[in-house]
């Protein structure tokens, strides 16, 4: 009896140094990858407010999830965290589901003030001087359309929400070039390039839904527009907007883009990977690399794989991210591959890892 | 002859329950006639709920009765909004819900909302555990339910009014009214129901501090008709007309907010239903016609703006041949026109289907019986198995035991529901139905009329389980997931008398182990676990004692464990919870009538849980209600 209780306490000791060593290994992954990791955003299972944020180090090889919740007490980010954007060491994540932005402090994750509510299903977020532009879907009309969409305009320093753009339909990726801001209407088939110095606009006509931005600093834009279940093959792909007058340059067939449009760019402005997705009946995804110099998709997908979900390019190191969503059915994973598509790690990550943020 | 054997039968039977109803004043369980396939399911575990258990019910719904009674887990979203149930381990598809003999699932969402079927509005509720697809179609792998009021051919009238007044904004009012001569009989049941549910919650802000908050966005509004007339028709038939409106208009109760200044945007439900069912029953020398005409239209309005709809016709007809005195034979088919309008399907859809059946009752040697049935339902596209179900029951008694074995191996399937395969561009059309492969092994044991034991095992695969996936950057429904559940079901029940006061106990248990065998992938991170939101415990503990003109109920249900939709986060389980719900009730009898005041106190312990992940639940709270029954001691 004494053995066993001498055992007891032993392996109590134990067990409880276990959890002590545990605890503070993972708070000093979360210390060191403060500083420098690369924001990894879950959005988490519809209707389950389980959106969370990890940190990942591309030096260490490791990973910290729910750094957020972790941080404030365990409280709660919300439901659907559809993006990150960064700015001035703050973090602004976007909730879409709870409809709401928080923003938390880039070195300590800890939150600086009460959400912003005052937003109807945001998006993605960019900035322009002092102020933070958010693509709205607003609430759903009659047969799931989006007939109240728009920008939100978010003054940085009162963290109030001041203003609202007029755009189209759905609007998804935002960007501003200059003085311009662009708004890619998905549930459209058009661009509002809004400038900022006057609030007047206009529309750049499209073939096809347009999803997300990229600028490869050489004075073009690109778009991905995708197929929205309803626009023809033959105008799914890559397009070049130049910048100077917003006139159309070439475009790119990209038939099997993934239905999200999601792309990322390099730091260095040469590539652009685009996540696809192979038509029905394949459930394989794959990322496919542009060139911009010569304007050219590859013959062969760089990367294959399931349920492909966010993707993201390291500017610094080139190296390039993919979130795996495991199809929402439990803790995601990413994959980190340089530039010839080879893997060099491959981290568990929390629900439906969407996208990537580099500092 | 044996027709107008069974017919003066349960005519004998009914007058005589009606008889008892008129002289008890203790409530007690009132046996039934039995559903029109109940002989052919001896091997299956059934509960019936008794009177009493109803009357606990009250204004609750389908959801609060299982929770209350049954071993059956129902996973709420927030405080009467969207309640779905797992049966023995299976998803919210997997339980059939019908109202004489109309499968009440959505036809486009393939499931219920259990908090859509108001208690108040029915005479009868069985339950019967496992597969039954061989009987009663689509959706019953993990278990079915019958809603139902049998005729009781009233003679007279009989009234019986109440109304509640309940924390958090509640109010319920309702009316059954029973007129008949015997020759014809007219039931009505009407009710509103009204719930604010702005009850509180405590939340932990982002510094750890605890603050109160009141749920928003969580309004509950219902309306409710169901009228029925019954007529017997010459010596040995009888027609039933039935229709049930109902309107129910419900919030989406939200997340639970992360700080005080949040406001969550809210949705909101409008259902409307009409049910209507017209069925008429012939009772032939050695045979029984049943045939029955239904309609029923569905309606949702989601946030005012999004409707979906769908129309169906039905129409069924089988016969039950009394071969023998050891064999009964019965063989029917029913068929189905169904319209739907949802945005998202060709505008013109329209779905014919139909089944077709043939059961077997065969007595083997005395006390041992033994039943195959066999279903099969037609739709088209998509291929659905033909579900045998082969059970045998053998009881004996000894003294004042009577022992009942019970046995039954079945096959049972889905077919996908019309989001599933009609969807816009995602839906599929070549799904399989979903598969369900199940035994179960039971045993029932009755001493004297007191004590009643009932213990259940059972082993069950479900194949081709359809999961949407995101494949290929677009969310299309696959069937993907094969799960093994089994587990341990008891029931146990004990009536007694201390002196004058009678005493009903019951307790149940239930052991479920639900594991994914394949997931929506390879490398589904779920595999080899249990499923989330199955807990692998509940039990319940029910004491009711009445003394004189008092009653006193107390009801004990306690919900293990569940695994959060990331079922390997540990972060993402929800605790474990025990709910005590405490009533006491007065009965004045006045003549031959009879007024009863009850006061009802729920979550007595003031217990915060979480039934569903980040959805509050209410504390305490309380419940007065008036019963006034006229010409009706029950």
């Amino acid at each position: 009896m004494n053995k066993f209780r001498n055992f007891l306490s032993v392996a109590v000791v134990m067990a409880g140094t276990l959890f002590f060593i545990s605890c503070d290994e993972n708070n000093d992954i979360e210390k060191e990858l403060e500083s420098n990791g690369v924001v990894v955003v879950n959005e988490g299972n519809f209707g389950a407010g389980n959106g969370s944020i990890s940190l990942y180090s591309e030096d260490s090889l490791k990973i910290a999830n729910n750094v957020v919740k972790n941080a404030n007490s365990g409280s709660e980010i919300g439901s659907l965290v559809q993006s990150v954007y960064a700015h001035d060491g703050v973090g602004y994540i976007i909730c879409n589901a709870s409809d709401k932005i928080e923003f938390i402090s880039m070195e300590d994750n800890d939150y600086l003030a009460n959400p912003e509510t005052d937003v109807s299903a945001p998006r993605y977020m960019t900035v322009a001087g002092d102020m933070g532009y958010i693509s709205c879907w607003g609430p759903w009309g009659a047969n799931y359309d989006l007939p109240n969409s728009y920008v939100a305009v978010l003054d940085l320093t009162t963290r109030k929400i001041i203003d609202s753009l007029d755009c189209s339909s759905g609007p998804e990726g935002i960007i501003a070039v200059g003085n311009n801001l662009y708004v890619a209407n998905s549930y459209d088939t058009t661009i509002t390039i809004i400038d900022l110095a006057d609030e007047t606009s206009s529309v750049l006509k499209l073939n096809a839904a347009p999803l997300h931005f990229a600028n490869d600093g050489s004075g073009s834009l690109w778009v991905t527009l995708g197929s929205a279940f309803k626009h023809a093959a033959v105008h799914v792909g890559l397009q070049e907007i130049n910048i100077s007058d917003n006139s159309l340059g070439v475009f790119v067939q990209v038939s099997d883009l993934s239905g999200s449009g999601k792309m990322a760019i390099d730091g260095s402005g040469e590539n652009i990977y685009v996540l696809t997705a192979q038509p029905y009946p394949s459930t394989a995804t794959e990322v496919f690399a542009f060139n911009i110099s010569t304007k050219t998709l590859g013959n062969t997908a760089l990367i294959s794989g399931e349920n492909f979900y966010g993707i993201g390019v390291n500017p610094d190191t080139d190296m390039i991210y993919v979130g795996d969503s495991k199809a929402f059915a439990g803790s995601g994973k990413i994959y980190v591959y340089d530039q010839t598509g080879i893997m060099v790690d491959e981290q568990t990550a929390s629900i439906a890892p969407n996208g990537f943020l580099f500092n | 002859m044996k027709g107008i054997m069974i017919f003066v039968f349960s005519w004998i039977l009914m007058s005589f329950l009606a008889s008892a109803q008129d002289k008890t004043v203790e409530l007690d369980e009132i046996v039934i006639e039995g559903l029109p396939f109940e002989k052919f399911v001896s091997g299956s575990k059934i509960i019936k709920a008794d009177s009493m258990q109803l009357a606990a019910v009250g204004q609750g719904t389908l959801a609060n009765f299982l929770q209350e009674n049954t071993t059956v887990y129902i996973k709420e979203q927030g405080n009467g909004m969207l309640a779905s149930v797992s049966f023995r381990g299976t998803g919210s598809s997997h339980t059939g819900v019908f109202w004489h003999g109309i499968n009440l699932n959505s036809l486009t969402l393939g499931n219920s909302d259990f908090n859509s079927f108001p208690i108040f509005l029915f005479d009868d509720i069985t339950v019967q555990f496992g597969g039954a697809s061989s009987v009663h179609g689509s959706d019953a792998i993990g278990g079915s339910i019958h809603l139902s009021s049998n005729p009781r051919w009233t003679k007279g009238s009989k009234i019986h009014v109440r109304q509640d007044f309940g924390s958090f904004g509640n109010v319920f009012s309702g009316v059954k009214l029973d007129i008949g001569n015997g020759k014809w009989e007219s039931k009505t049941r009407i009710f509103y129901k009204y719930l604010k549910n702005n009850f509180p919650y405590s939340v932990t802000d982002r510094i750890g501090d605890s603050y109160e908050v009141k749920q928003d966005n969580a309004e509950v509004e219902n309306y409710g008709l169901l009228q029925e007339f019954n007529r017997k028709i010459a010596e040995n038939g009888y027609l039933s007309l039935r229709g049930w409106l109902g309107k129910n208009y419900h919030q989406v109760q939200p997340l639970m907010v992360t700080t005080p200044e949040e406001t969550l945007a809210g949705d909101e439900i409008l259902d409307k239903n009409i049910r209507l069912v017209g069925e008429y029953k012939h009772f032939f020398k050695n045979g029984l016609l049943q045939s029955g005409l239904g309609y029923v239209w569905d309606y949702q309005l989601f946030d005012a703006t999004d409707v979906i709809e769908t129309k169906r016709m039905l129409a069924n007809l089988s016969y039950e041949w009394t071969l023998s005195d050891k064999t009964i034979l019965k063989a029917g088919g029913n068929t189905k026109y169904i319209i739907p309008n949802v945005w998202s399907y060709d505008t013109d859809l329209t779905e014919w289907r139909g089944d077709a059946f043939l059961s077997l009752h065969q007595e083997l040697i005395q006390n041992w019986s033994a039943n195959l049935n066999v279903r099969k339902t037609f739709v088209p596209f998509t291929e659905s198995p033909i579900a045998p179900s082969l059970s045998t029951s053998y009881t004996f008694k000894k003294a004042s035991k009577i022992h009942e074995i019970r046995a039954q191996v079945e096959r049972s399937y889905r077919v996908p529901s019309f989001n599933d395969r009609y969807w816009g561009d995602q839906g599929r059309t070549d799904l399989k139905s979903e598969n369900g492969i199940s035994s179960e092994l039971g045993y029932h044991l009755q001493l004297n009329t007191s004590f009643d034991l009932d213990i259940a095992t059972y082993y069950m695969i479900v194949d081709d389980w359809l999961a949407w996936k995101p494949a290929g950057g677009v969310w299309r429904p696959y069937n993907l997931k094969k799960v093994e559940a089994s587990g341990i079901e008891l029931n146990g029940k004990w009536k007694t008398n201390i002196s004058s006061a009678s005493l009903h106990l019951g307790a149940m248990y239930a052991y479920n182990h639900s594991i994914l065998l394949e997931g929506v992938g390879e490398d589904d991170p779920s595999v080899g676990q249990q499923l989330p939101y199955t807990p692998r415990h509940r039990f319940g503990l029910n004491a009711n004692v009445t003394y004189q003109s008092y009653n006193i109920a107390i009801n004990n249900s306690f919900t293990g464990k569940r695994l959060g939709m990331d079922v390997n986060d540990k972060e993402e389980e929800v605790d474990r919870y025990f709910i005590t719900n405490l009533s006491i009730s007065k009965s004045l009898s006045m003549g031959k009538h009879r007024l009863s005041i009850e006061g009802k106190v729920q979550n007595v312990f003031d217990v915060e849980y979480q039934n569903v992940k980040r959805y509050a639940m209410p504390g305490r709270n309380y419940l007065m209600s008036i019963n006034f029954f006229i010409n009706n001691q029950q």
